[in-house]
């Protein structure tokens, strides 16, 4: 019996590499226990609770995040070199034109608009220290 | 007497792996606290606890061969070492010590 998908694909990529397969598989196994004995609907409701549970419990550090975005890019251009190319082609050709039509955003203020909008996210301290460096 | 201290879930995870019998993994852990305890143990606390052990060398843990019923995923097994278990009874000592001659006074005020 498997698990609903969509819930599963987001656990794949939340919770962070060390501890996934144990966390995942734990959770897939009492999923098949849970649909055999309350139903598959039921299960499935469980299922996306602990889900909900586990990403709002396990924020990963920005550094994983990006460490983990950065891994997953690397695998989508070996599986699939031509799409993960036109994606970087088309992005980067997309900045280069933004950054032509206006140079303001060229400068410095952008990094500070980067540094507000973080500072509007849910990041800790020590995380805005390793944006922000030193002081 | 140790000077590393062990919380709610830390304890719980502990004694868990005594009562599966020295070895155990998440899903058979969350179980045994559960249906002991009768509370529902946020999973992911019980991961960090796991972890939070595992630094500490009250754990130690190895990962097992990918099986069906986890989805084609491996189990991480957790096993109780020695300073954790020694770890243990120094918290018992210590809450039966501090309860000693205070459980009749504990249950006039909740009352």
């Amino acid at each position: 019996m498997t698990p609903p998908r969509l819930a599963n694909w987001i656990l794949s990529w939340w919770v962070p590499d060390s501890d996934r397969d144990e966390t995942i598989g734990d959770l897939n196994e009492q999923f098949a226990k849970r649909a055999t004995v309350d139903g598959r609907g039921r299960a499935s409701r469980w299922y996306w609770r602990q889900t909900a549970h586990l990403v709002g419990r396990w924020r990963p550090r920005l550094g994983a995040v990006v460490a983990q975005d950065v891994r997953y890019a690397l695998r989508l251009l070996r599986r699939s070199p031509g799409y993960a190319l036109t994606v970087i082609v088309t992005l980067a050709r997309r900045d280069v034109l933004r950054r032509s039509a206006s140079p303001a955003e060229n400068s410095d203020d952008s990094l500070g608009d980067v540094r507000s909008e973080l500072r509007g996210a849910v990041l800790s301290r020590s995380d805005m220290a390793v944006i922000d460096g030193p002081r | 007497m140790s000077r590393v201290s062990l919380g709610d879930v830390e304890h719980f995870v502990l004694l868990a792996l005594v009562r599966l019998g020295g070895e155990g993994y998440g899903a058979t852990i969350l179980q045994e606290i559960t249906g002991r305890t009768g509370r529902e143990v946020a999973r992911a606390a019980v991961y960090i606890a796991m972890r939070r052990l595992e630094a500490k060398g009250l754990l130690k843990s190895r990962l097992g061969e990918a099986t069906a019923e986890q989805g084609g995923r491996p189990k991480r097994y957790f096993a109780l070492t020695k300073p954790g278990a020694r770890q243990l009874a120094d918290s018992r000592r210590a809450f039966v010590r501090m309860w000693e001659d205070v459980e009749h006074l504990v249950q006039k005020a909740a009352r």
